[in-house]
C-alpha cells in the first residue's frame, strides 16, 4: 500500500512553503538586506578585532602572536612531577629532535634548493610539528625554583608545571614572565606541550574516558596563567587575557540573538508593507491567516538566518585567530535553540503588533516594547561577562521573554548549569507556543482591520475568545 | 456536483463586531453560469457578506455552500476574488506577483506563469509582464488584479467594485470580459453600487441594507414587484386639472409639442392606479391620446423604494 499524505494537511504545508519562499526572495532581494548582509560582518569584525588590536598597541605584534623570529628558538620550560610523567621524556626528545631537523630542512632549502631531496627528509621526521615561522624547544626543569628561574633570565618562554597529583586532580599552571607571548592558545609551545600531554593522556589505558576528557579539558582551557611574583604588568596580561576569554564568546552568542531582532523585524515590515498596500484580502482569499503568519515566519527566519550565520562565521575568524573561542558544540546547538525559540516567540508578537498596526511605521511603535524587553539583557551585557554567576543574568535567562538572549549570553560567557538551562529552555517553548497561539488569534482578526489601532481591552477580547 | 445545484448558496448567515450587526440573516443562491449583482450604499455589509464567502470571515450563524459542499478552504482555489480595497507588492514586477498569487491558488510554477502570461496577453498587458507593479497606472494595475483572480480557471468569480478606477475603454473591456467569463460557463458575484452597470451585466441582484438582504431577484421580476407607478403621455387633455384625475398623485414634467395641440406629460400615478386606469378616463372624457408609455423605474429607483419601505 501507497501512503500519500492527507490531502488538507499536504495543501496547507504547500501554501506555508509557496509564502515562506516569496517571503525569503522578496526579503533578500532588496537593497536594504544585501547592504546589511555585507556592512554587519565588516562592523563586526571591526569590533571583535578592537580587542586584539588593543592587545597589539600596547605589547607590539610580537606579544599578540607570541612569535618570535622564525630562526630563533623558543624555549618552552617544563617541570613535570607527575608519574607516569605527563609529557614522556622520550617524546620530549624526539620533538626536540624534529625541530632541529625541519629547523636544518628549512635552511637547506632556503641555500641551495635544488640540492635538497624532500624525499630524504620525509621519513627521518613527523611535519606534524613543523612550524616554518617558529621552532619550540621543550626544555625539562628539575623543579618549580629553577623553572621560575628560567623565566626570570628570559632563558625559557614560560614553563609548564604538572603537579605530582596531576593524573588524580589535574591542575596545570602555566608560568609566564614578562616577555611571555599573550595569546596562549595559538601559540606553538603550548600547542607543542598540548600535543604530547594528549599523547600521554591516550597511552594510559587504565584511565576512563571521562577522565581523559577531563584532562584534556584542563590542558586546553582550564589551566592557570600565573606571572612571576611582583610582576604587575604580568598579572594585568593574565586578567586581560581571561577578560577577552570571557568577552569574546558573549560576543560570538550576541550573533544568535541578533537573528531574533533581525528576522522578527523583517516580519513587522512584510505584514506592514501588505498592510500598507491592501493585498492582504487578495491573499486571504488563498491561505489563512494562521499559514500566511507560519510562511513569513518560515521564510523570514531564513532570511534572518542566513545573515546571521554569515556574521557568525565571519566572527568567529578572528576568535580562532585569537584563541578565545572556547565554545563547545553543545554549547552552539543548545545558543542555537535558544535563538530558534526567542524568534518563534518574538516573530508571533511581531506579526499580531504588525497586523494592529494600520502602517509600518505604527508597527514598529507598537511593536518597541517586544524589542526593549527581547533586548534587556544587552543594556546589562557586564553581568554576563564577570566570572561567577550573577543572579541577575540567572533571573534573565529564566524569564520567558529575556530568556533568548540572556541564555545565549549566559552560554557563551561559560558554563551554565543544565537544571537552568533546561527550566530556561522549557519556559521558552511554552511562551513560544503561547505567542503562537495567541499572536495568530490576534493576527486573524486584526489583519484587515483599517483605521484607529484598537485599545488593549479589546485585543484582550480577542486574545480570550480566538 | 449536480447540474441543477446552485453554485454558491447562504443560508440565514450573520455577521457582528462588536454591538454591530454587520450582516444579519442574509440568504442567497447563485446557479451556474450566472452573475448575480450585490448592490446596496457603503456600510450595507457587501465585504462582509463577501468575506465569509471566502472563509476570512466565519459567520456567526448560518451556513455557506459552494460547489454543492460546504465551503471548505481548497474551494477557494476555484473562486476568484477580487477585493474593494486591493493592493499588489508594487516593488516586484508582474509576472513575479502573478506568479505568486498563482501558486497560492494550487497552480505550480510553470502552470502560474503559462496561465499569467495567457491573460496578459488577452488583457492587452503583455508588454508590462517585467515591469515593476509601481510603474504601471492605476488602471493597469487594476487589470493585473483582475488577472490575479483568473488565473486558476475559477468557477466563481467574486469581484467587489471592479469598475472602479478604470477609464472608460477600460469599462469597455470589462464589460465585455464579464460577458465571455459568463458565456464560458464560469459564476460570477458582482459588487457595486453602479446601478446601471449592474442592471446591464446581472441575471439577478440582491439588494442590501443595513446588513439585510432587503430584495433579490432578476431587474425584469423587481420591476414587476415594485409596479409601474410613472408613465409619459401625449394628449390634448389638459391633466392639470387637480382633483379631475384622482389617479395622478404628480406631473413631473410637462412640455409642449411641436406642430400639435397635445402636450407631452410625465405623471406619477397613485398607489393602487394602472396607466389603464388613466386611458379610460381619458377615452371617457374623448380626450386625444397619441401616446402612452409606462417608465420603467430604474434599479436605484427600485433601491431608494426598498429602502425607504
Amino acid at each position: 500500500m501507497q501512503f500519500s499524505p492527507e490531502p488538507e494537511l499536504d495543501n496547507k504545508l504547500r501554501r506555508v512553503l509557496v509564502v515562506a519562499r516569496h517571503e525569503f526572495w522578496s526579503t533578500v532581494s532588496r537593497v536594504g538586506y544585501i547592504v546589511t548582509l555585507i556592512g554587519m560582518p565588516i562592523a563586526l569584525v571591526v569590533i571583535t578585532l578592537l580587542p586584539a588590536l588593543s592587545i597589539a598597541l600596547s605589547g607590539g605584534p610580537q606579544a599578540l602572536t607570541g612569535l618570535k623570529d622564525p630562526d630563533e628558538v623558543t624555549v618552552i620550560g617544563l617541570v613535570d612531577e607527575a608519574s607516569p610523567a605527563a609529557a614522556s621524556p622520550e617524546a620530549i626528545a624526539w620533538h626536540n629532535q624534529d625541530q632541529a631537523l625541519a629547523a636544518e630542512e628549512k635552511r637547506a632549502l632556503s641555500e641551495s634548493p635544488s640540492q635538497v631531496d624532500p624525499a630524504s627528509w620525509r621519513d627521518s621526521r613527523d611535519r606534524g610539528g613543523f612550524q616554518p615561522d617558529a621552532r619550540v624547544e621543550i626544555r625539562r626543569y628539575s623543579d618549580e625554583e629553577a623553572a621560575t628561574q628560567a623565566v626570570r633570565t628570559g632563558e625559557a618562554d614560560a614553563v609548564w608545571i604538572f603537579p605530582s597529583t596531576y593524573w588524580r586532580t589535574p591542575d596545570v599552571t602555566i608560568l609566564i614572565g614578562r616577555t611571555s607571548p599573550t595569546k596562549w592558545r595559538v601559540h606553538p609551545g603550548h600547542r607543542a606541550i598540548i600535543r604530547l600531554a594528549r599523547t600521554s593522556i591516550a597511552e594510559r589505558t587504565a584511565l576512563d574516558q571521562a577522565s581523559k576528557d577531563r584532562l584534556i579539558k584542563v590542558l586546553e582551557t582550564e589551566y592557570k596563567l600565573v606571572g612571576l611574583e611582583g610582576e604587575a604588568d604580568t598579572d594585568a596580561r593574565t586578567t586581560r587575557e581571561s577578560f577577552t576569554a570571557l568577552l569574546m564568546p558573549a560576543v560570538f552568542g550576541s550573533f544568535f540573538a541578533v537573528i531574533i531582532f533581525v528576522a522578527s523585524g523583517y516580519l513587522l515590515d512584510s505584514v506592514g508593507e501588505e498592510k500598507e498596500t491592501r493585498i492582504l484580502e487578495i491573499l486571504l482569499a488563498s491561505v489563512t491567516p494562521e499559514d500566511l503568519l507560519l510562511g513569513k515566519m518560515l521564510g523570514l527566519g531564513v532570511a534572518g538566518l542566513l545573515q546571521t550565520l554569515l556574521m557568525a562565521l565571519l566572527g568567529l575568524g578572528p576568535l580562532i585567530i585569537l584563541g578565545s573561542l572556547t565554545l563547545g558544540l553543545g554549547q552552539l546547538l543548545a545558543m542555537f535553540v535558544c535563538a530558534a525559540l526567542g524568534y518563534a516567540m518574538y516573530a508571533s508578537l511581531m506579526g499580531a503588533s504588525g497586523a494592529i498596526a494600520s502602517n509600518r511605521i505604527e508597527g514598529r511603535q507598537t511593536s518597541a516594547a517586544w524589542t526593549i524587553t527581547a533586548s534587556l539583557p544587552f543594556f546589562l551585557f557586564p553581568v554576563f561577562i564577570v566570572e561567577g554567576e550573577q543572579l541577575v543574568a540567572v533571573v534573565l535567562s529564566l524569564f520567558p521573554l529575556t530568556a533568548p538572549v540572556a541564555m545565549i549570553l549566559r552560554l557563551g560567557a561559560g558554563a551554565v548549569p543544565a537544571w537552568q538551562l533546561m527550566v530556561s529552555l522549557a519556559t521558552m517553548t511554552a511562551t513560544a507556543w503561547l505567542a503562537w497561539r495567541f499572536g495568530s488569534r490576534v493576527f486573524r482578526i486584526a489583519i484587515l482591520m483599517t483605521g484607529s489601532r484598537p485599545p488593549l481591552r479589546t485585543i484582550w477580547s480577542w486574545i480570550r475568545t480566538g | 456536483m449536480e447540474a441543477d445545484v446552485p453554485i454558491l448558496r447562504v443560508d440565514a448567515v450573520s455577521k457582528a463586531f462588536g454591538s454591530t450587526q454587520a450582516v444579519d440573516s442574509v440568504s442567497l443562491h447563485v446557479e451556474c453560469g450566472e452573475v448575480f449583482g450585490l448592490l446596496g450604499p457603503n456600510g450595507a455589509g457587501k465585504s462582509t457578506l463577501l468575506r465569509m464567502l471566502l472563509d476570512i470571515y466565519r459567520p456567526d450563524m448560518g451556513v455557506v455552500e459552494v460547489f454543492g459542499h460546504r465551503l471548505c478552504r481548497r474551494d477557494l482555489d476555484s473562486i476568484g476574488y477580487l477585493p474593494e480595497a486591493r493592493g499588489l507588492y508594487l516593488r516586484r514586477t508582474v509576472i513575479q506577483v502573478l506568479t505568486y498569487l498563482g501558486e497560492l491558488k494550487g497552480l505550480d510554477k510553470a502552470e502560474a506563469i503559462q496561465s499569467a502570461d495567457y491573460w496578459l496577453d488577452a488583457l492587452g498587458m503583455e508588454a508590462s509582464r517585467e515591469s515593476k507593479i509601481k510603474t504601471l497606472s492605476k488602471g493597469n494595475q487594476q487589470k493585473i488584479q483582475l488577472i490575479s483572480t483568473l488565473l486558476a480557471k475559477p468557477k466563481l468569480l467574486i469581484w467587489d467594485e471592479p469598475f472602479s478606477g478604470l477609464d472608460p475603454v477600460n469599462v469597455v473591456l470589462l464589460r465585455d470580459l464579464i460577458a465571455q467569463l459568463k458565456s464560458s460557463g464560469i459564476s460570477m458575484i458582482l459588487s457595486t453600487h453602479l446601478m446601471a452597470q449592474a442592471e446591464a451585466l446581472c441575471d439577478r441582484v440582491g439588494l442590501l441594507h443595513a446588513g439585510r438582504l432587503i430584495r433579490h431577484g432578476s431587474v425584469a421580476q423587481l420591476r414587476a414587484d415594485l409596479g409601474v407607478d410613472v408613465v409619459q403621455i401625449q394628449t390634448g387633455a389638459d391633466l392639470d386639472g387637480g382633483e379631475q384625475w384622482p389617479m395622478i398623485a404628480e406631473v413631473e414634467a410637462e412640455s409642449s409639442v411641436d406642430g400639435s395641440q397635445e402636450r407631452l406629460y410625465t405623471v406619477r400615478l397613485t398607489d393602487g392606479a394602472s396607466p389603464t386606469d388613466l386611458l379610460q378616463v381619458l377615452m371617457r372624457r374623448s380626450a386625444t391620446v397619441s401616446l402612452l408609455r409606462p417608465l420603467k423605474p430604474s434599479l436605484e429607483e427600485i433601491f431608494l423604494h426598498a429602502v425607504q419601505s
